[in-house]
């Protein structure tokens, strides 16, 4: 007996969707099998092309000229019909110009060969005298361009101890029974962020001048420190920290490849970054488990699941560049040629990232962090930039994992399963005088949003892309809800908040809503479950309410204004939000840290509860780094920095304590930096104390009056014959402050 | 002599039902084919193989359960964070949607042997696994859609 039932489902089944015609399926193939290959990179398998690291890179945006002379270059091989269709199932049924699949999905290449030659032939569209745009010469000019290196070369002497903690014992201990700490504030709960403290409730472990300090909270002393001279921020998984830190590479320089008395060179700054594995299971005696050496500067990272994904952009500056030792047209041409020349004879090796990784002593051989056909690019050209996802599982950190793509990335958004990374489209390269080129801001700029699966815990993986007019603001510009991305931006004088929709080939845009604060950017941006709250500002703070029930059609449903802005909103409860920002005129010029009480319990009509204005010419940390805002909920305190500077000269330095409760706002206390200079950067909870930390130490207060308990002092940095620039150097020459707290002024003071 | 663009018309349309029938649900049969297709480019011409339609049937049988296994640590994944795919799945009715939860591997079988009318041993040989293997898979697709009619059709 056949089963017609099954045969009819089977029938049916075969039938779906709307088949694109051989023609059409046959000539995307064939120019697919001509280029690069795997079309559903989601679900490509990547091979670890090198035993300790295989990595997938994005290469930032290189195709520029062929889109202008021949169109989308991926028009000729259609990687999908418009999703939502019959034809799958994504989600909902929208349009899709297949020109903007086509702008925004990136492209894999198909080996090291493809790399290469697509690399060459964009750099040598693009190479002047000096060498390449943000890749070792030139000039960069657009928004989003390269970071600046955070400082000289320092030490890798990591595995010595820093200075022997030199702080009395505190006197007493702080035990309590209240065994309750807080967490670093982060945007999305359960994906950590690094920061410059965390703590486990039992200890605190701090960078301070670029070393690794392990203080302990119940006995306020420094217990354990490792030097390093140059940490970022750190991430604590269980008994270990990882360490993040730039500032390793440095300039390479080879006399030999000076030609000519007309050209000088090449002369690279190759920087790079180092994670570093703490074993930290005696805080007496922190080891050094691992670490990885790899090209470029760190960005930032998340931690899902105790694993952290890592996001690194890197340029291609192991290909040495020169430059013409006088501004002769002689030398010009001679630079200009060389660096064809050597453009010709680069490989894949000198266009992608390198690492090494060093584990028990030894350190592997110098390879690429990413396998050729992991690399891949957008269609649109974003640079030379490398930008990569390393991924790190601090119990085996030897078998750290990278996947790569060409772009330029700033600013990264992590959900449970995504890690979304936004970079700037590039615009044009120009010429200028003297034989440079400088790549322009694009005129009508787009952000290019680059979308990571990190569902699997031993690599991320690259997905899929979107494109979003405008600009985003920060990491809070971005939001995942329901599986759609909320991406609020700015494009010139308007505000738009954008809904994302994974459909399979693209991060499809499924719902805009614009005309947001006309003639003003976006200082802040907040989205709680399926509402944004989007802040602008030119001369009055219009709070915007924007309704995302419906992702298809986002709407502003509420409006506030008042003046002064907040730049970082805080939801305290479903009916509350907390707003820091600054207090401004009339006439918008900016009048010192407010912090504001809404009640958004209804969305059309937002209400300001109370503004607290905390005084002119002061400014809160917390107003540009989220980490640096504390909410104690069990206390309903909020803790923010603080800083004065009055017409006199400094005045207040620390942070200030409020309890916050629906009906006000009231100061509860205030702690004092230990010297003016140092400020407070950050705010902790443990065990019903509040810990404040500034470079000069950590301070134990109470929590219900902020008076001091304690104080641990960071040792005081040695002066150094040469300060690689960068960090403020306390208590160097030329301060008029008092000097920090030494040692023994330790507890109870 | 015809040339691979005559050759793949006539294969096409049974292609794109096989890759239709075979597809996870996220994956357009289309890009199945082009897949399929494009790799098969790579190494040879189509007029080069023996039975490049039965060559391309395996290349998009393999690719689908691929594509399958990448999709099920996603949902996987999904489902930790407590989120569920009823909207992606709302563009079928329940009997196709319960037939797209079978395994590519085992719709592969039931579409060669109930549809194409081929016998097992063919169906095996054609995807490169035992007689035994597609039997077991066969099986397997109609117990998960709660038939007893296995072996029927041999």
């Amino acid at each position: 007996m056949k089963d017609r039932d099954l045969e009819g489902r089977l029938e049916r089944l075969a039938t779906r969707g709307s088949p694109r015609g051989a023609d059409t399926v046959l000539e995307a193939a064939q120019a697919r099998a001509a280029g690069p290959p795997a079309t559903v990179t989601t679900l490509r398998r990547l091979t670890p092309a090198i035993a300790v690291a295989a990595a997938v890179s994005l290469i930032g945006g290189v195709a520029i000229a062929r889109s202008r002379d021949n169109g989308p270059q991926i028009a000729s091989h259609p990687l999908s019909t418009v999703p939502g269709a019959t034809t799958t199932t994504g989600p909902p049924e929208v349009s899709i110009p297949t020109a903007l699949i086509a702008q925004s999905r990136l492209l894999p290449f198909s080996n090291c060969g493809a790399l290469t030659s697509y690399m060459k032939t964009k750099a040598l569209q693009t190479v002047s005298a000096y060498g390449l745009p943000g890749a070792g010469g030139g000039m960069y000019v657009a928004a989003g361009g390269v970071r600046s290196s955070a400082g000289a070369a320092e030490s890798k002497d990591s595995a010595t101890a820093a200075a022997a903690p030199t702080a009395a014992p505190a006197s007493s201990s702080l035990a309590t029974t209240d065994n309750g700490f807080s967490m670093t504030n982060v945007q999305e709960a359960g994906i950590d962020e690094p920061d410059i403290v965390k703590t486990n409730g039992n200890y605190i472990y701090a960078t301070n001048n670029g070393d690794l300090f392990i203080v302990s909270a119940t006995q306020p002393k420094i217990v354990g420190s490792l030097k390093f001279g140059n940490v970022n921020d750190l991430f604590l998984v269980g008994d270990r920290v990882i360490v993040f830190s730039n500032g390793g590479g440095g300039y390479a320089m080879d006399d030999r490849a000076v030609a000519s008395s007309k050209v000088a060179g090449p002369n690279a700054y190759n920087p790079q970054a180092r994670i570093t594995v703490v074993d930290v299971s005696n805080p007496a005696s922190p080891k050094e488990v691992s670490h990885v050496d790899i090209d470029g500067q760190y960005i930032s990272a998340r931690l899902v699941d105790g694993v952290a994904r890592v996001v690194l952009s890197s340029v291609p500056s192991r290909v040495g560049f020169v430059y013409p030792v006088d501004g002769t047209p002689a030398a010009t041409t001679a630079a200009f040629e060389k660096n064809k020349q050597t453009i010709q004879a680069t490989t894949a090796a000198d266009w992608l990232p390198h690492m090494t990784v060093t584990s028990n002593g030894k350190t592997s051989t110098d390879r690429t962090a990413v396998a050729c056909d992991d690399a891949y690019r957008p269609p649109q050209f974003s640079g030379f930039s490398m930008l990569s996802v390393l991924t790190i599982d601090p119990k085996n950190p030897a078998a750290a994992k990278s996947t790569s793509v060409a772009a330029d990335g700033q600013i990264v958004y992590g959900s449970a399963t995504r890690l979304y990374i936004a970079t700037t489209q590039w615009g044009q390269v120009q010429p200028m005088a003297g034989g440079a080129s400088q790549i322009m801001a694009p005129t009508n700029p787009k952000t290019l949003i680059h979308d990571f699966d990190i569902s699997d815990p031993g690599q991320a993986r690259y997905r899929v892309s979107g494109s979003v007019r405008g600009t985003v603001l920060n990491q809070f510009s971005m939001s995942e809800h329901d599986g759609n991305l909320r991406v609020a931006t700015t494009d010139g004088d308007e505000s738009f908040v954008t809904v994302l929709a994974d459909q399979s080939k693209i991060l499809g845009q499924i719902g805009q809503v614009g005309g947001l604060g006309k003639g003003e950017r976006i200082y802040a941006v907040r989205f709680i479950g399926p509402l944004g709250y989007v802040v602008t500002f030119r001369q009055v703070d219009p709070l915007y309410v924007v309704d995302l029930h419906d992702p298809t059609k986002p709407r502003v449903v509420g409006e506030l204004k008042i003046l002064g802005y907040s730049a970082y909103l805080h939801p305290v409860s479903d009916t509350l939000l907390i707003g820091v920002g600054q207090d401004a005129t009339e006439e918008g010029r900016r009048a010192g840290t407010q912090v504001s009480l809404f009640d958004v319990s209804n969305p059309a009509a937002p209400k300001l509860l109370q503004k607290h204005a905390l005084g002119q010419n002061t400014n809160s940390q917390a107003e540009y780094d989220h980490h640096a805002f504390l909410y104690w909920a069990p206390k309903q305190l909020a803790v923010i920095p603080l800083q004065e500077y009055g017409q006199q000269g400094p005045g207040f330095s620390g942070a200030i304590g409020m309890h916050v409760v629906p009906t006000e706002i009231r100061e509860v206390g205030r702690v004092a930096a230990p010297a003016q200079y140092y400020g407070i950067s950050r705010s902790l909870v443990i065990g019903g104390q509040l810990f404040t930390i500034s470079q000069g130490g950590i301070k134990a207060s109470t929590l219900d009056t902020f008076a001091e308990r304690a104080f641990v002092a960071f040792p005081q940095q040695q002066p150094q014959p040469y300060d690689g620039g960068g960090g403020v150097s306390p208590g160097s020459p030329g301060q008029t402050e008092p000097s920090p707290p030494s040692a023994d002024g330790g507890a109870a003071r | 002599m015809r040339g691979d663009s005559e050759l793949f018309e006539e294969l096409y349309p049974g292609l794109r039902r096989f890759a239709a029938a075979t597809a996870p649900r996220e994956v357009d049969p289309d890009d199945l084919v082009q897949e399929a297709v494009a790799r098969t480019l790579r190494q040879h011409s189509l007029t080069e193989l023996d039975d490049a339609g039965a060559y391309l049937r395996r290349a998009i049988a393999n690719l689908a359960s691929n594509h399958r296994r990448g999709f099920a640590r996603w949902r996987v994944a999904i489902g930790r964070v407590g989120r569920t795919e009823e909207g992606r799945m709302a563009e079928y009715d329940s009997d196709l949607a319960d037939l797209l939860r079978v395994p590519p591997e085992g719709r592969a079988v039931l579409y060669l042997v109930d549809i194409e009318g081929r016998p097992y041993a063919e169906a095996a040989t054609l995807l490169g696994i035992s007689e035994e293997a597609a039997r077991a898979r066969a099986a397997r697709a109609r117990r998960r859609l709660r038939l007893d009619l296995e072996g029927e059709q041999s």
